[in-house]
């Protein structure tokens, strides 16, 4: 092959990529044949490496999800998402970062809503694993401040605050997966159950929520003040309990250890 | 940049050391008497995350023992621009961590936004060096420091190269003013791959850039050797280890074990083997490394 025929750097490396993406590619006419093993034989060394790494990646992400599936479901859906989304992030640790929304889109696995709701919820745990540090505030700190204060008050939540709306009991299984007991049976809800995900020192917590209180962290999150969460709160509770609601989710929130700030 | 030293001062040295592996956390930092590590080195991109216990324990760490942090995705041949997230990201662990120093790997990582997290081969050609030269040097800008580039094992020769993998290596470090991390059983893999000579690998690297070697196992599949960090490291290569002491004097080593990772009493067994082939083959009277 003489000099002209030599591809520029950057076209031998996409046509590299190509052949690992399992995509048309000529590499394969500039990779030497020499000694025991041919070209095609040292370029497959990559090839099966590439898929191997990413579906070790998954498995790292996802491993109740793995455990529930079983090996070989888990593999056909890791084979098929490694080919619906190879990875675009410089750390394979955000590797599968879209496997649920795969599975929404994707036959066979489009109408599996418990497996979807377990991907979903397992990736949020495993971003709450190593989401930011924050202090949080304490009970008394809340408590101290002065009555005329409290309506003005707006909150900020820890970082590793994930909230997921699920119609099926993903949580449970997942947390019989990690003890290694047997999980109950997907089963559904008529309307979606907002949980709650986060970390409190290097524990992860999660929980439901009431539908009262899953609006109220919705605002709050979004920058509603105390007076506002009262205000909206009225859909659920009578006027003269409400204040009283509304406190007893703050003095919650802040056991959480969910409460980084208030701003009164 | 300017190095901040020329790089024929004397060689840093830090003895013997272990990757960091999250499964040995406990046995580092619980045990009332400290394992018999000099050093550790971290996978950058590992504690490229926003906080939590990883970042908490590598903390408690590196309250203990020096570090040193090596990447795999830095993608220095790589044709994409490079990574500005990325290297700044880097920069912020490494402003954390105050590492001795920042290695990464002499190869391609990805191409056209997509990551293979592979470290793939570059061709051996004076283009290749140009390229990787640059972008050496804008790293070594932003980073405010030289970096260690490692060779990689590898599995395929391009029909387009047109020097040996040393000459390539070497010819970038000279011309980025970067430094080496000759990773010996790499060198090894790669010798039975693709059938040359390792003695000639070690004696065609310029011996004031090697600032650290690294060690491994790998899994022999008789037609070729895969790279794979599973097993404990073979003869041959503490053989070519014993080579390379003799080649480049005192130089800080690591044991890498990145799969069926054994205890951490079995891994400071193999390391202290490490320092008795350093010292007896370094009190020994030198002699060239040739066969």
């Amino acid at each position: 092959m003489n000099a002209s025929e030599q591809p520029p750097l950057a076209q031998l490396l996409a046509e590299f990529r190509r052949h690992l993406l399992d995509q048309p590619s000529d590499i394969q006419t500039h990779i030497v044949d020499a000694g025991s093993v041919d070209a095609a034989g040292r370029l497959s060394v990559y090839a099966n490496a590439y898929r191997s790494r990413l579906l070790e990646a998954l498995d790292a992400n996802y491993p109740e999800l793995h455990k529930w599936l079983g090996d070989e479901e888990f593999r056909r859906i890791g084979q098929a998402y490694i080919e619906q989304h190879p990875s675009q992030h410089y750390s394979i640790r955000w590797f599968g970062h879209r496997l649920s929304e795969f599975l929404r889109a994707t036959v066979p696995w489009n109408e599996e809503y418990s497996m979807q709701a377990l991907a979903d919820f397992e990736w949020a745990t495993s971003e709450v694993f190593d989401a930011a540090n924050a202090d949080v505030v304490a009970i008394d700190h809340i408590a101290s401040l002065p009555p005329p204060t409290w309506p003005t008050m707006r909150m900020q939540f820890h970082p590793s605050l994930r909230r997921r709306q699920l119609t099926w009991n993903a949580p449970p299984i997942w947390r019989a997966l990690t003890r290694n007991e047997t999980p109950d049976e997907p089963s559904e809800t008529e309307s979606p159950i907002t949980w709650i995900v986060w970390r409190q020192a290097f524990a992860i917590y999660y929980r439901s929520l009431d539908v009262d209180e899953s609006w109220a962290l919705d605002a709050a999150l979004n920058g509603a003040n105390f007076a506002e969460l009262c205000e909206g709160l009225c859909e659920w509770i009578d006027a003269e309990h409400v204040a009283a609601r509304a406190a007893g989710f703050l003095r919650q929130w802040v056991q959480d250890g969910l409460i980084t700030r208030v701003d009164a | 940049m300017n190095p901040s030293s020329p790089v024929n001062s004397e060689r840093p040295y830090l003895g013997f050391g272990l990757g960091l592996r999250p499964v040995h956390y406990e046995e580092i930092l619980s045990n009332p008497t400290p394992p018999k590590v000099d050093w550790f080195e971290i996978i950058s991109e590992n504690y490229m995350i926003p906080g939590g216990r990883p970042l908490h324990n590598l903390d408690r760490v590196r309250e203990r023992f020096p570090l040193v942090m090596h990447g795999v995705s830095l993608s220095i041949g790589s044709t994409d621009p490079l990574d500005r997230d990325y290297l700044k990201n880097l920069k912020a662990l490494a402003d954390r961590v105050q590492p001795a120093w920042i290695s990464d790997h002499l190869c391609w990582t990805g191409a056209h936004g997509t990551n293979m997290h592979d470290l793939l081969p570059l061709p051996y050609t004076e283009e290749a060096i140009r390229h990787v030269v640059e972008r050496v040097q804008q790293v070594q800008e932003t980073l405010g420091r030289r970096i260690l580039l490692e060779n990689v094992s590898s599995y395929l020769t391009y029909k387009q190269s047109a020097m040996t993998e040393w000459e390539f290596l070497s010819e970038i470090a000279r011309r980025a003013d970067c430094l080496i991390l000759l990773d010996i059983n790499n060198i090894y893999v790669s010798s039975f791959n693709h059938e040359f000579d390792p003695l000639a690998y070690l004696n065609g690297v310029p011996a004031e850039r090697v600032r650290q070697f690294h060690l491994a196992g790998h899994e022999h599949n008789g037609d070729i050797i895969i790279d794979t960090h599973d097993h404990p490291i073979v003869d041959s290569v503490w053989d070519l280890y014993a080579h390379a002491l003799r080649r480049f004097g005192r130089v800080s080593t690591m044991i890498e074990r990145d799969d069926h990772i054994p205890p951490l009493a079995e891994l400071l067994a193999e390391l202290d083997h490490a320092r008795t082939r350093a010292d007896e083959t370094l009190a020994a009277p030198r002699v060239a490394a040739h066969r």
